[in-house]
C-alpha cells in the first residue's frame, strides 16, 4: 500500500468550475515524485486539497492508512504531511528564527524545537547568518530556503513543494534543487514536487505524474517520461487540440 | 485576503466570460412581456394623481414621492456599488449637498429648485469627481471607510457653517402651489428623476463603460491587464452616481420646505441606499427599484403599526444581515441564479 | 506655554483610550480581515453593561470593566461562530464583513434604544469630578485612571501576542493567514479567540466610556467614524499604527478643540485620513499588498 493515496479527487474554488476533475495517484514512501503539466492543469489545486486547504468536491485522500479528506490543515500537518506553497508564504515581519520556530508551531517542547533548528540551519547555513533579520528583507533564494527550512521543522513524513524555482535566478534555482535532491535521495524523504521547469524537476525525481486539464494523463519513471513523445504533444500540441474541443 | 477567495473571483470571472446560449425566440417573448408590464405600470403610476377621489390623496402621493426618490438614489448607488463592487457608505453626501445648493439658490436668488435641480446635480457630480480622486487612492475596506469619513467631514462642516444655518438648518419659502395640489408637482418631478436614474442604470448596463465597470468588479487586476484605466473608470462611475442624488436632494428639500444636516447627512440615510440595492440585487437594473419600493412600503407599515423608530433601525439592520448571510445576490440575483426570474423583472 | 502643555496632557489622556478602542478593531482586521463597523456600538453596549452594574450594585466602573472583559469575550466568540463562517469563502470577504457589521451596528443601536432609551447616561464614581494638580497643571482623575486602565490592557494584549503560544498563532495569522495554516495554526480557533478579544476590548473601553463621557446609543456612529479613520490612517491591521495614530491625533484634536472650537475636533481624524490617502494610501504602517 502506498504511503499517500488519492482516489477520484475532484476540486475547484468557490462557485467556480472544477479545476481538478478526477485524479487518482499513489505516493510511495521514500520516493521523490514530480507532478508536471501545463499551466492551469490543476497541480497546485491538487496540493492544496492534500494539505487540507481546499476541501475536495469528491474523492478521498488516505495517508498511512488514515483518511485525511476534509481534515483541517493543522491536523493534516500533525499527521506528517507538509506543504511548501509556491509564493513562499513566510511571516514577513518575523525574523528568520521566529519563522523557523513558527514552523514547529505544533511542537510545544522548547528543547525539541531548538534541536531541530540546529539541524535545519546546518542544511541552510545562510539562515544562521540571517537569523535575526526580518523575513521580508531576504532575497528570493533565501526566502525559498527559509520556506523549505520552516517546513522541515515539523519533521514531515511527506513534503509537498510547489514550484520551488519560481521567480529565482537559474543558479539560485540550481542550489534549491540540490537541497531537494539531498532531502530525497540522501535523506530518504518522501517528496511530491510541482515544477514548471520540467527538466530540472524530473532530474531530481524518481517518478512522475503528468496532469492536464484537471486529470492525470499518464505516469512513469522520471527518466523515461522526459523522452516520452506524449510530453511533447502535451506542451506543444495542446493549443491546437484545445481549439477543436468545445469548452 | 487568503488565496482562496481571490482564486474564486478569478474563476468566476473566467466563467462569466463564456457566452450564455439564449434561444432568440424565448428572449423576444421575454422582452415583449417586460415592455408591456413596464408600460402598464408606468401609465398607472403616471395617472395616479388624476384619481382625486382617492382616500388619503396627499399621503399616497407623498409615499409615491418617497418611493421615486429612493428608486433614484438606490439606482444611482448601484452604478458604483453594484457594478464595480466599491461600496460607498457616504453616498448621501451628494443627496444632501444637492439639497443645500438649491435651497440656498432659492433663499438668496429666488430660483425655483425645479430649475436649479440640474445645477445641484452638477455640483454633486463635481464633488463626486473630487471625492473619487482621493478615495480611489485606496481600495477594499479602506475605500469604504474613507467614504464614511467623507460623510462625517460634511456633517461636521454643515453642522457648524453659518451659511447653511448650522445644525438648525434652513427654512425654505413654501412652493407657490395651492394646498390641494401641493404634492402633484413633486410627484411628477420625482417620477422623472427615478425614470432618469433607471434609464441611466440601463444605459450603463449595456454600454462599454458598464462592461468595464463590471470587469473591475469581477477582478480589478485582470481589468487593468486588459487595458482598462481602472482608476479613471472608477472615478467617472463615482461622479456619475453622484449626479442624480444631487437632483433628488434638491427636489426633496423643496418638498419638505427645510434642510437640516440630520435629514441628509446621517449615516442611516446612506445605509438605506445600500440596503435597498442589496436586497433588490446588486448590479441589476431592476434590483434597486424593487428594493426601494419594498423598503419604503415596509417602513411605512412599520411606522403605522409600531410607530417607534428604533424598531425601524433593528429591522433595517436585521434585513441587511439576513440578506447578506442567506441570499447575498438579492431578490433579482437570487431568482436569476435559480432560473426563476420572471420576465417582467428581467430588465438587464 | 503652560496652556500648550496642558492641552498635550489632556490630548494624551484621551488618546490612550482611543488607542484601546482602536486596538480591538485592529486585531479583528489583522487576524480575520473583518472590518467591524459595529465595534463602537458594542463599546456603548459595554458602557450600558457597566452602567447598570454600577446602578444596581454600586460596583465601581473600573471593577465593572473586569466583569465586562470575560462576558464580552464569550459574547464575541459566540457572535463570530454564529455569523462569520457562513461568509468566510465569499469573494470580497472584507467588504462583505463591512456590510454585515454595518447591519449589526444598526441592530445593536436599535435594540439599545428600545430597551435602554436614548437618554444620556454616565456612571458617577467619586473620582469623576476630581483632579490631580501638580504645579500649574492638572490631570482629571477619571481620565488618568482610564489611561492607566488602557495602558494595562494594551500591555496585557502585547504580552499575550508576544509571549504565548496562541499569541504567536494570532500574530502569524495577522501577518500571513495562508502561511499560518501551513505551519499548523488552527485559524478558525485563532479567529474565534481574536474576535473574543476584540469584543472584550470593546467591553472594557465601554466601561471607561461610562464615566468619561455621557453616552447614548446613537453616539456610536461618531466614534466608529473616528476609530475607523484612525485604523486606516495607521495602516489597516497594524497595532503600532493604531496606537501611535490614536495618541497623535487625539493631541492634535485637543488643540483644535481648545483653539478653534470643540465642534471641529473630530474633523482632525477625518481630515487626517484624507491627507494620508493622498500621501501614503496604505497608511502610516501599512503594507501596500495587504489591503
Amino acid at each position: 500500500m502506498a504511503l499517500l493515496e488519492l482516489r477520484g479527487i475532484r476540486a475547484g474554488y468557490g462557485i467556480g468550475p472544477d479545476i481538478v476533475t478526477d485524479v487518482s495517484l499513489d505516493i510511495e514512501a521514500g520516493r521523490t515524485h514530480c507532478l508536471i503539466g501545463p499551466n492551469g492543469a490543476g497541480k497546485s489545486t491538487l496540493l492544496k486539497v492534500i494539505a487540507g486547504l481546499l476541501p475536495p468536491r469528491a474523492g478521498t485522500v488516505v495517508f498511512d492508512g488514515q483518511p485525511l479528506t476534509g481534515r483541517r490543515p493543522d491536523r493534516v500537518l500533525a499527521g506528517g504531511v507538509c506543504f511548501v506553497p509556491q509564493d513562499r508564504n513566510l511571516f514577513p515581519e518575523m525574523t528568520v528564527k521566529e519563522n523557523l520556530v513558527m514552523g514547529a508551531y505544533l511542537v510545544r517542547d522548547r528543547a525539541v524545537i531548538n534541536n531541530r533548528m540546529k539541524r535545519v540551519v546546518e542544511m541552510f547555513p545562510i539562515l544562521a547568518e540571517r537569523s535575526h533579520q526580518v523575513a521580508q528583507t531576504l532575497s528570493g533564494g533565501e526566502q525559498q530556503q527559509l520556506s523549505l527550512a520552516r517546513a522541515l521543522m515539523i519533521e514531515p513524513k511527506v513534503m509537498m513543494i510547489d514550484e520551488p524555482s519560481l521567480g529565482l535566478a537559474p543558479q539560485v534555482a540550481t542550489q534549491i534543487f540540490d537541497v531537494i535532491k539531498r532531502l530525497g535521495a540522501d535523506m530518504g524523504m518522501t517528496l511530491l514536487l510541482v515544477e514548471q521547469n520540467v527538466r530540472m524537476g524530473l532530474a531530481v525525481s524518481d517518478w512522475s505524474f503528468v496532469l492536464d486539464l484537471g486529470s492525470k494523463r499518464f505516469e512513469g519513471p522520471a527518466d523515461a517520461i522526459l523522452d516520452d513523445p506524449r510530453i511533447r504533444d502535451l506542451y506543444l500540441g495542446r493549443l491546437a487540440e484545445r481549439r477543436e474541443r468545445p469548452t | 485576503m487568503t488565496d482562496k477567495p481571490l482564486d474564486a473571483v478569478t474563476e468566476t470571472a473566467l466563467m462569466s466570460a463564456e457566452p450564455i446560449v439564449v434561444d432568440p425566440e424565448v428572449e423576444r417573448r421575454r422582452r415583449r412581456v417586460r415592455i408591456t408590464v413596464a408600460l402598464v405600470i408606468l401609465v398607472l403610476v403616471a395617472l395616479l394623481p388624476f384619481y382625486r377621489s382617492l382616500g388619503a390623496y396627499n399621503y399616497v402621493l407623498q409615499i409615491g414621492v418617497s418611493i421615486f426618490a429612493w428608486i433614484a438614489l438606490a439606482s444611482s448607488w448601484n452604478i458604483l456599488g453594484g457594478y464595480t463592487g466599491y461600496i460607498s457608505l457616504g453616498h448621501n453626501v451628494f443627496y444632501g449637498v444637492g439639497a443645500y445648493v438649491s435651497a440656498l439658490l432659492l433663499i438668496h436668488l429666488g430660483i425655483s429648485p425645479f430649475l436649479s435641480a440640474a445645477l445641484a446635480g452638477l455640483v454633486a457630480l463635481a464633488l463626486g469627481l473630487l471625492a473619487g480622486l482621493v478615495t480611489f487612492r485606496t481600495q477594499g475596506p479602506s475605500f469604504i471607510i474613507s467614504t464614511i469619513a467623507l460623510l462625517f467631514i460634511v456633517l461636521v462642516w454643515f453642522d457648524a457653517w453659518s451659511l447653511t444655518g448650522g445644525s438648525n438648518g434652513l427654512s425654505l419659502p413654501l412652493p407657490p402651489f395651492s394646498r390641494e395640489w401641493l404634492r402633484v408637482p413633486f410627484y411628477y418631478a420625482m417620477l422623472l428623476a427615478a425614470l432618469a436614474a433607471v434609464f441611466l442604470g440601463h444605459r450603463v448596463q449595456h454600454s462599454k463603460f458598464g462592461l468595464a465597470l463590471r470587469a473591475i468588479g469581477a477582478d480589478q487586476v485582470k481589468a487593468e491587464v486588459a487595458g482598462i484605466n481602472t482608476r479613471l473608470f472608477k472615478v467617472l462611475a463615482f461622479a456619475l452616481s453622484a449626479f442624480i442624488p444631487g437632483v433628488v436632494g434638491a427636489i426633496f428639500a423643496y418638498s419638505i420646505s427645510y434642510v437640516r444636516p440630520t435629514i441628509f447627512f446621517l449615516i442611516a440615510v446612506g445605509a438605506r441606499m445600500v440596503l435597498m440595492t442589496i436586497i433588490g440585487g446588486r448590479g441589476t437594473v431592476a434590483g434597486p427599484v424593487i428594493g426601494a419600493t419594498l423598503i419604503i412600503l415596509l417602513n411605512e407599515a412599520s411606522l403605522t403599526y409600531f410607530g417607534a423608530t428604533e424598531l425601524n433601525l433593528v429591522i433595517t439592520g436585521a434585513l441587511l444581515v439576513i440578506v447578506l448571510l442567506f441570499f447575498p445576490a438579492g431578490i433579482v440575483g437570487s431568482l436569476r441564479e435559480r432560473g426563476k426570474l420572471p420576465a417582467f423583472l428581467d430588465w438587464d | 506655554m503652560t496652556q500648550v502643555i496642558q492641552v498635550v496632557i489632556l490630548g494624551t489622556l484621551l488618546g490612550g483610550v482611543y488607542a484601546l478602542m482602536a486596538s480591538g478593531l485592529t486585531i479583528l482586521f489583522g487576524v480575520m480581515r473583518v472590518v467591524n463597523i459595529s465595534h463602537a456600538a458594542f463599546i456603548i453596549l459595554g458602557a450600558f453593561f457597566t452602567f447598570f452594574l454600577w446602578e444596581s450594585t454600586g460596583l465601581d466602573p473600573l471593577l465593572g470593566m473586569l466583569v465586562a472583559l470575560p462576558v464580552f469575550f464569550v459574547f464575541g466568540a459566540v457572535l463570530y461562530r454564529a455569523l462569520f463562517p457562513r461568509v468566510e469563502g465569499s469573494p470580497r470577504f472584507s467588504e462583505m464583513t463591512v456590510l454585515l457589521t454595518f447591519g449589526l451596528a444598526f441592530m445593536t443601536e436599535g435594540l439599545m434604544t428600545y430597551f435602554f432609551t436614548g437618554i444620556f447616561r454616565q456612571t458617577a464614581p467619586s473620582y469623576r469630578v476630581e483632579a490631580f494638580e501638580f504645579g500649574s497643571f492638572y490631570v482629571p482623575t477619571a481620565q488618568f485612571y482610564a489611561l492607566l486602565a488602557s495602558v494595562v490592557l494594551l500591555v496585557c494584549l502585547w504580552a499575550f501576542l508576544t509571549y504565548t503560544h496562541t499569541g504567536y498563532g494570532v500574530r502569524a495569522t495577522m501577518q500571513n493567514r495562508m502561511a499560518a495554516q501551513i505551519v499548523g495554526v488552527d485559524v478558525r480557533r485563532v479567529s474565534t479567540i481574536s474576535f473574543g478579544i476584540g469584543m472584550a476590548l470593546a467591553g472594557a473601553a465601554g466601561a471607561l466610556v461610562s464615566f468619561l463621557f455621557p453616552f447614548f446609543p446613537a453616539r456610536h456612529w461618531q466614534w466608529i467614524a473616528i476609530l475607523l479613520s484612525l485604523i486606516v490612517l495607521g495602516g489597516l491591521g497594524s497595532l503600532k499604527g493604531a496606537v501611535i495614530g490614536a495618541i497623535g491625533l487625539a493631541v492634535i484634536s485637543a488643540f483644535v478643540s481648545r483653539y478653534i472650537g470643540p465642534v471641529w475636533s473630530p474633523m482632525v481624524f477625518y481630515g487626517a485620513l484624507f491627507i494620508i490617502l493622498l500621501v501614503r494610501p496604505q497608511g502610516l504602517f501599512g503594507h501596500q499588498a495587504r489591503v
